[in-house]
């Protein structure tokens, strides 16, 4: 799973360089973030701008790790893409998740506190 | 003697795969392939490509954790049909038989501002319900028959 890091403000942005988060790779997902938390990272903001496809497993992993982050910080989402976006519409998580149009504007926000 | 003509005209096309996670994106991709030429020519198309993809990948993603209980190397196999004004993707595999009321399975609800009980699962066949306009569900000998249908 290819995730580049970058820290904007005081948010690490974490912009998953891969197509898709399936099935196939949606536990390694999972553990490549709760690794960022588990350092102690917990303001991060997930940019998916290069995932075209998110299928209900990956989303359950994207779930799972806003609920292993808890009260510890905040997850938000930036860049989804039009496949993406009609995923979090359909299953209700987009009343979940802080959206940003993109990384930049999630970090900003973030920094408003 | 004269070839048979096709007793309508309907296209077929089918693809193979065995039970592994990683093989779910190819398999997946091609039935989107198949189906292109079908779509209507206008921006509803993405989405219907989308939704296709989409709910083939959470078929093949169950028969392979449920049906084959995770097991690779196992067959399934796809097929893409068309007729005029529908398409239907019929899923075949050898495992164990779902339970009864499975595709049926309603969304789940949950309360969205109360983070450590959202749902981490069960969005599969939610998923498929409001993208697909019918799904059929055949057990025929040992095998599964799973039946996508959607208007275009």
């Amino acid at each position: 799973m290819d995730i580049e890091q970058q820290t904007l403000g005081r948010a690490l942005v974490l912009s998953v360089c891969e197509n898709r988060i399936d099935a196939a790779v949606a536990l390694e997902f999972r553990d490549a973030i709760r690794a960022r938390i588990d350092a102690g990272q917990h303001d991060l903001v997930l940019d998916l701008s290069r995932v075209e496809f998110v299928d209900s497993s990956g989303l359950g992993s994207i779930v799972g790790t806003l609920k292993y982050l808890g009260q510890r910080g905040t997850l938000a989402l930036a860049g989804l893409t039009q496949p993406v976006q009609r995923l979090f519409q359909l299953t209700r998580m987009e009343r979940v998740f802080q959206i940003y149009p993109t990384a930049a504007d999630a970090a900003e926000d973030l920094q408003k506190g | 003697m004269a070839m048979q003509a096709p007793h309508h005209a309907e296209t077929e096309k089918e693809c193979r795969l065995t039970s592994e996670l990683e093989s779910i994106a190819g398999a997946a991709r091609q039935v989107m392939v198949y189906c292109r030429p079908y779509l209507p020519a206008d921006r509803q198309s993405e989405a219907i490509a989308a939704a296709i993809e989409l709910c083939v990948t959470e078929v093949l993603t169950n028969v392979i954790r449920h049906a084959y209980g995770g097991a690779g190397g196992r067959p399934i196999q796809l097929q893409v049909k068309a007729e005029p004004g529908l398409l239907e993707v019929h899923v075949y595999d050898e495992g164990a038989k779902m339970p009864a009321g499975t595709i049926r399975s309603s969304e789940v609800d949950f309360d969205p501002t109360d983070i450590s009980a959202l749902p981490e699962g069960g969005f599969g066949w939610p998923l498929i319900n409001c993208q697909m306009d019918q799904v059929r569900y055949r057990r025929e000998g040992n095998r599964n028959h799973l039946t996508l249908i959607k208007a275009v």
